[in-house]
């Protein structure tokens, strides 16, 4: 069996009587690619901001790669290697393409606030390897065509994509999509799934998690699904089972009167 | 050139560094402050105090009050920068008022607010002032375009987005203040310098809140546009002096003058006069491209 690089073990997270997440557990391998289904409301974000840590959970663990990092912040879950999308494209919109993939870079620039002011030669070097780095990243998601672009400019189905090219910019282990396919048109969803079974190609080792809507998109792509309701896990499996699990099918379409 | 240009100089070129140091504060990193005037305050009262009292030459005291502003800076934007924007807003008028009385209540050091006059006359002080205003929008511009411009961008818009990407978004932001009321502290010795005399009315709110207005009207997020309305709004008043419009001497208008333009450009251009455009050589290459292109037709017209 392939490494396992995400495990969570009995996540809680409530907000004042609301339990958002009861009892989650769940394991990603290397490679591998996890979807979290369940109709609105099931708390499939609020996983989400708990593996970042966004939000701390209540009770539970969560370990990346052996790693126990269930008491450490957002900033330092993001340098471990967890790195996300957000349900509503969060680019930066002062920055063009180029710079928004290239700031997923800047925690770790290795130049000082002084060589920055004075433009030392270490800067020089840096900002290079950085720009090279992003402009890779670019190329090989096809985007570097929009480099220049303010995202603003750009459709909604690329600035996805950007979003998700600013992710993958720094390596990460995990890769977590929040409803990548929400506000897109069908055309776009099918590009979109093309587009994550590339990036699935060419970066074997990344563990993606996808929280999704869509039983269409999420059937096709993942290979090990969770389904959420009111913040229990109602089912778990491959995709082939879960459609035909009865609690889900009740979750999403409603019980028979 | 006489006297009083060479002084209109440095009160542009003095009012350029403050408006920098505003700059990468408000413009990167999103920090809105109404107190950078103290900084300029403590910088410059004890830089000519301790010349004055101790007999230290003149540069050593300069960079004794900028190190202590900017440790000064630290100290208050630990606790202060914790909070959200407004509230960091609010404490920093606070903090400049609180400067201010301290400078009142050390009167017997600081002659209070007769003002303390004991200022060494520097020779050349215009090419010296001008020689730190280019540095200064040269270390402002690297800034800029540098990973911690990029960062501060990311945090102003949105700064759990910036957290998810590994950016210590508190630290940014000490770092950047911290860099930012220096660059007041200069700005505050070389007022010191040019005036050669220091009051507490002069650094209170109202300088504080003009760096503030000169910044947004040049475009919030334009280098070029902040140094260009620092200067050019700063000498402004001064041409205004001697003229008269239906007998009334616009001098004495000025505020209400300044307040007019302000409320025009906020209206028409929500984002200052540049907005988020440079002027740099490859802007000045496309504006000259466009204008002989344009030519060019005009020519074939006729």
């Amino acid at each position: 069996m392939s490494n396992c690089v995400l495990k969570l073990e009995h996540l809680h997270k409530s907000f004042g009587g609301v339990e958002a997440v009861k009892d989650f557990s769940c394991t990603v391998d290397e490679g591998q690619i996890v979807a979290i289904i369940g109709p609105n409301g099931a708390g499939k974000t609020t996983i989400f901001n708990l593996i970042s840590k966004i939000y701390q959970p209540d009770r539970g663990t969560l370990a990346l790669g052996g790693v126990d990092i269930t008491r450490k912040s957002q900033i330092e879950t993001a340098r471990m290697g967890v790195s996300r999308t957000f349900q509503n494209t969060r680019l930066f919109a002062g920055l063009n393409v180029l710079d928004n993939v290239k700031v997923a870079l800047d925690f770790d620039g290795k130049y000082s606030l002084l060589e920055a002011m004075f433009l030392l030669p270490r800067r020089w070097k840096r900002e290079k390897e950085t720009t090279r780095r992003a402009m890779e990243c670019l190329e090989l998601l096809n985007l570097a065509q929009y480099a220049q672009t303010r995202p603003s400019n750009l459709p909604y189905g690329i600035q996805r994509r950007v979003e998700i090219a600013r992710a993958l910019v720094s390596n990460p282990k995990v890769l977590m999509l929040d409803e990548p396919a929400a506000g897109l048109n069908p055309e776009e969803v099918f590009q979109l799934v093309d587009f994550i079974r590339e990036i699935h190609g060419k970066y074997p080792q990344l563990a993606i998690l996808v929280i999704e809507h869509r039983m269409d998109l999420v059937m096709n792509l993942s290979d090990y699904i969770y389904v959420q309701d009111f913040g229990e896990t109602i089912a778990r499996g491959l995709p082939a089972d879960i459609q035909n699990d009865p609690l889900v099918l009740k979750a999403y379409l409603g019980e028979e009167e | 050139m006489s006297n009083y240009q060479l002084s209109l100089i440095m009160l542009a070129c003095i009012s350029v560094i403050t408006v920098c140091g505003v700059f990468s504060m408000t413009s990167l990193a999103g920090m809105f402050s109404l107190g950078q005037a103290a900084y300029m305050s403590i910088s410059a009262y004890l830089t000519f105090c301790l010349a004055k009292y101790l007999a230290l030459p003149i540069w050593l005291t300069s960079v004794i009050g900028i190190f202590a502003s900017g440790f000064v800076a630290l100290i208050i934007s630990l606790p202060t920068l914790k909070l959200r924007r407004d509230y960091f807003a609010l404490l920093s008028v606070a903090f400049g008022q609180m400067v201010s009385s301290i400078v009142i209540l050390l009167g017997d050091y600081t002659n209070a607010s007769i003002g303390f006059s004991k200022i060494p006359k520097v020779e050349g002080l215009v090419y010296i002032i001008l020689g730190i205003t280019v540095l200064i929008v040269f270390m402002v511009r690297n800034l800029k375009y540098s990973r911690f411009g990029r960062m501060c961008i990311a945090l102003k818009t949105d700064e759990i987005a910036a957290r998810s990407f590994g950016i210590d978004v508190y630290r940014l932001k000490v770092k950047i203040y911290v860099i930012a009321s220096m660059i007041a502290a200069v700005g505050g010795i070389c007022y010191g310098l040019r005036n050669r005399v220091i009051s507490p009315d002069a650094f209170d709110w109202s300088l504080s809140a003009e760096m503030q207005i000169l910044l947004f009207f040049g475009g919030t997020n334009s280098l070029t546009g902040s140094v260009i309305s620092a200067a050019g709004l700063k000498v402004l008043p001064e041409f205004l002096k001697g003229v008269k419009l239906f007998g009334f001497d616009l001098q004495s208008f000025r505020t209400v003058i300044y307040c007019l333009l302000i409320i025009v450009v906020i209206n028409f251009r929500t984002k200052g006069i540049m907005g988020e455009s440079e002027l740099n050589f490859a802007a000045l290459k496309r504006i000259a491209k466009r204008r002989s292109s344009a030519c060019s037709k005009g020519g074939k017209k006729k």
